[in-house]
């Protein structure tokens, strides 16, 4: 299959058929849920579909080291590869290098200003000006509204998009009332753009949106993370 | 001496990490040397282990030295180490023949590139390590997170034995947590241990970390367990746990102080002896060569028959110095021995312990020993034994070359010098090579990094006076095929007389597997099956040499699939040259292109010169990969096509004020940018005009 009928065939572009079209840019996108369910899988998946389409993708974690993701990047590369026999994948594999920067911190507890600063500081010597922003990671668990409302002016001003990776606990997601966000998401109402949950049951997870930027819903995207290759699919 | 008091040590770290510095403090301390020279001090005499004038010059270590002392009725050889990649084989040398090792840390940069490669040298060759966070008394010490950063970036299950006692211009000593005495050290040079309680302020974290160090030990040493549980541990218990624990890798001992500060050495050398092992705790394995060699474990027995490794080869004033590990047995003046690979017997002349560049004569030497011997001809990694046996033991892991340099005499008496030095080096130093290239007749010369090859150009301008003239290294790239293409040719000599007749038909096209792959499709006998072989052969030969810019060819794969004979004329040859025919007529036709090495390539430094950093590499065409920052450092990550790094060294020493550093290793080939290719063809036909 070629780039370009890949992209079409994206399962993401059900996602964003069903998202208004999408997160937009100067958005915030947030994929919640337990420790392991697999959000940084959605994350790289959502990163890999940005470059297939020619997109600068800038992915900040904040992991023990760089090459964890970068594992994450090749492996899930190498998964859509074969579920989509890719022609010329080394050449794509390459442009995909070209257009995705990886910058990790190891200081989860980095202060806001200081990560802003050194992500400016980090793409503006390499005059990057990314299209997609992935924030892996990060603890939002224990940020308040203020430092959310932050990472959304970022959105504004780097005029991109960025999805984040929340955390939630178990008993959060259980306790959660119909049409209403899970705590903590629901002290920040309003500026998440789009919020999807990674719902596991039985042996697989499905996407729930529960926000779709002026919408509360409780939707079915119709797409579930493949617990095997670890890519979304189009639920079948 | 008896060989339990016996400890062969090494200290490996990444640069700049302090390990000389260390070094010349535990001279100092056991009595060795009467005073503390700095490595780059203002009197200019330099540390003791660094004794070559280039070391003095740079501040650097460049070559491994061995030295003896003695501590708390125990004595203890020790090779200091480099830091710097380029001299990786003296670490992989020092390792391969000691019993134990300790790796040092930079209590500010942690865990940085080297640490990780010295690292993962020390599990090569399976040597229990004791980690020294050292330079606790800079500015932005951190030891707690070095301890972190060994369990995750080198996974190591590190536990840490003491605390710091304040930290940067306050750092004042150690509290061990084992006895749970505070030390401080005194005097000029803190050669005297004041031992206090803890102070009050640290008592409750003091105890808080003993807890926490007694719940890591005790999982691998179930009578520290039970004493636990029945309130019953004793100083011994511990030592004995931790030791046992240590040498079977389940943790690593952590200990810390600032060796420029003359603080907490001796609690270190304490741990040399508590902690690593003596060689009859190593287990060092031979191979019998008349038993299709089988392993055979030596003992550490000086009654046993001699089995030794010459690990480093030096070429002095006095001729060959050969450094050995005697493994098993003894060596004595005069006894008689054999080189087990070049199977030549030879007396054992004057027989040496050295102490950095100063020899010692000795009249012999034992199981457990580092010693040398002058007079022997052989090479670095030879087995000797005792004429009784016929062992081999494997020789160190030696690192293919990263870079070349081309160089030239400056006149032919020049020449005839600079063949004896690069003789002489490339026989003491397997990581550095020499060649004279078949195509162009230059001489070229490979090794580790560009330092290592600078120190070179400059040892062979100081020690054989020839200021040899460098060239830019030739880049070794690749051609390969882009497209399917079907061929059918026809070799046809039939002029009178035995003839030449050969057509072989099929199809090139790129592969993924292995650099050439050959099939055969033929069916019905249209070409004989003894021809086959000479058909693969003829496409082997054209792969050495493409025909866009004379490089070999690469992911080829050729696949025949008809073809004709004639009775009389065809042969082995007809056919041969029948591949080369339509190698060269259709490669062109694949739409041939130009690979080119990449490398990754990771610079370390600190956060502030990212920008520097990133700069010098995407200006060299590099791809950033991945950059870490921990606060203090970063780390950049990137792929850098090899043609572009060259003097990348000096560029990122002035970008960054000389304190970033990288490294670099071959990471694949990819296709070359269109105006680099075009500029490689158009270089290479002009060369052939």
């Amino acid at each position: 299959m070629l780039k370009k009928e890949l992209n079409n065939k994206s399962p993401l572009r059900i996602l964003e058929n069903t998202t208004q079209g999408g997160l937009g840019k100067g958005n915030l996108g947030v994929f919640a849920a337990r420790h392991g369910v697999g959000k940084t899988a959605c994350l790289v998946h959502f990163a890999l579909d940005a470059l297939l389409q020619g997109k600068k993708v800038l992915h900040l974690s904040f992991a023990e080291n760089a090459e964890h993701i970068l594992s994450w990047y090749e492996s899930l590369f190498t998964e859509l590869k074969k579920a989509y026999k890719l022609e010329s994948a080394a050449d794509i594999h390459d442009e995909i290098e070209a257009h995705r920067l990886i910058l990790n911190f190891t200081d989860r507890h980095l202060s806001y200003d200081t990560f802003k600063n050194k992500v400016k500081t980090f793409i503006g010597s390499l005059s990057f000006a990314p299209e997609l922003i992935i924030v892996d990671g990060y603890d939002f668990e224990k940020a308040d509204k203020e430092q959310i409302g932050h990472f959304k002016q970022l959105a504004v001003e780097m005029d991109a998009e960025i999805w984040v990776s929340f955390p939630l606990h178990g008993k959060d997601i259980v306790a959660r009332k119909p049409n209403t966000l899970p705590a903590p998401l629901d002290r920040f109402n309003g500026l998440f753009s789009v919020v999807i949950l990674l719902d596991s049951e039985k042996e697989r997870v499905m996407l729930r949106l529960l926000r779709d930027h002026d919408r509360e819903c409780v939707e079915d995207t119709h797409l579930r993370l493949n617990p095997t290759t670890l890519l979304l699919h189009e639920n079948s | 001496m008896s060989i339990d008091k016996i400890r062969n040590i090494g200290i490996s770290a990444h640069i700049d990490s302090g390990k000389t510095t260390l070094t010349e403090r535990i001279l100092y301390y056991t009595k060795k040397i009467h005073a503390i020279h700095d490595v780059k001090g203002k009197d200019g005499v330099g540390a003791t282990m660094d004794f070559m004038e280039l070391e003095k010059e740079r501040g650097i270590t460049i070559t491994s030295a061995v030295t003896n002392c003695a501590w708390k009725n125990h004595s203890i050889n020790i090779i200091d180490t480099p830091g710097h990649v380029d001299f990786t084989i003296e670490v992989e040398r020092a390792l391969r023949v000691l019993d134990g090792s300790i790796l040092v840390l930079c209590a500010v940069g942690g865990v940085q590139s080297q640490s990780i490669t010295v690292n993962r040298q020390m599990e090569r060759y399976r040597v229990p390590r004791i980690a020294f966070i050292n330079k606790c008394d800079r500015t932005g010490a951190n030891p707690d997170k070095v301890a972190r950063d060994l369990k995750e970036k080198l996974g190591l299950n590190a536990v840490p034995l003491q605390m710091p006692i304040g930290l940067e211009a306050n750092f004042l000593g150690v509290v061990d947590l084992i006895g749970m005495k505070a030390y401080y050290f005194e005097g000029s040079q803190g050669e005297i241990i004041v031992e206090k309680e803890i102070p009050e302020n640290l008592a409750a974290d003091a105890a808080h970390r003993r807890e926490l160090m007694l719940d890591a030990i005790s999982l691998h040493h179930e009578g520290l367990m039970e004493a636990m549980l029945e309130g019953k541990v004793t100083d011994d218990l511990i030592y004995q746990a931790v030791r046992q624990a240590g040498l079977a890798f389940k943790i690593t001992p952590v200990l810390m102080g600032s060796a420029y500060k003359n603080k907490a050495v001796q609690l270190l050398l304490d741990g040399v002896l508590r902690y690593l092992p003596s060689p009859l705790e190593a287990h060092p394995v031979a191979h019998d060569i008349d038993a299709d060699g089988a392993d055979v474990a030596l003992i550490a027995d000086i009654e046993k028959p001699t089995v030794a490794l010459a690990f480093k080869l030096e070429d002095g004033q006095y001729g060959q110095l050969t450094h050995l590990r005697i493994y098993q047995g003894a060596v004595k003046k005069g006894d008689d021995m054999t080189n087990t690979r070049s199977k030549k017997r030879f007396r054992v002349g004057r027989l040496i312990r050295m102490h950095a560049d100063e020899m010692e004569e000795i009249t012999c030497a034992y199981a457990g020993d580092l010693v040398a011997l002058f007079g022997v001809d052989c090479a670095s990694g030879d087995t000797f034994c005792d004429s009784s046996l016929n062992y081999t033991l494997s020789s160190m892991h030696v690192p293919e070359p990263v870079i070349s340099l081309s160089v030239t005499a400056p006149d032919s008496k020049a020449e005839a010098q600079l063949g004896k030095a690069l003789n002489r080096f490339t026989k003491e130093d397997p990581t550095f090579r020499a060649f004279v290239d078949p195509e162009s007749n230059q001489t070229i010369i490979q090794g580790m990094g560009e330092l290592h090859l600078e120190i070179y150009v400059e040892r062979i301008k100081r020690e054989y006076g020839v200021q040899v003239i460098t060239g830019q290294p030739q880049v070794a790239y690749r051609e390969a095929m882009t497209r399917r293409v079907e061929f059918n040719y026809l070799h046809k000599k039939q002029t009178g007389g035995s003839g030449q007749f050969a057509r072989i038909a099929g199809f090139f096209e790129p592969s993924d597997e292995g650099d050439f792959t050959f099939n055969n499709e033929v069916r019905g006998g249209s070409i004989p099956t003894e021809y086959i072989p000479a058909i693969e052969k003829g496409f082997a030969n054209c792969m050495k040499k493409g025909r866009l810019i004379g490089f070999p060819v690469v992911r080829f794969s050729v696949t025949i699939n008809d073809g004709q004979y004639h009775a009389v004329d065809s042969s082995d040859m007809a056919f041969q040259v029948a591949a080369q025919g339509a190698f060269a007529e259709y490669y062109p036709k694949a739409a041939p292109c130009i690979l080119e090495p990449i490398m990754k390539v990771s610079v370390e430094g600190p956060s502030e010169f990212q920008g520097s950093i990133l700069a010098t590499l995407s200006q060299r065409r590099g791809i950033i990969l991945t950059a870490t920052d921990d606060g203090l450092f970063c780390r950049v990550d990137a792929e850098v096509p090899l043609g572009d790094m060259f003097g990348y060294s000096t560029v990122i020493r002035s970008a960054t004020q000389g304190k970033a550093e990288f490294t670099m290793e071959f990471l694949k080939y990819s296709k070359a940018p269109m105006s680099k290719s075009e500029q490689l063809i158009k270089e290479f036909q002009d060369k052939k005009k």
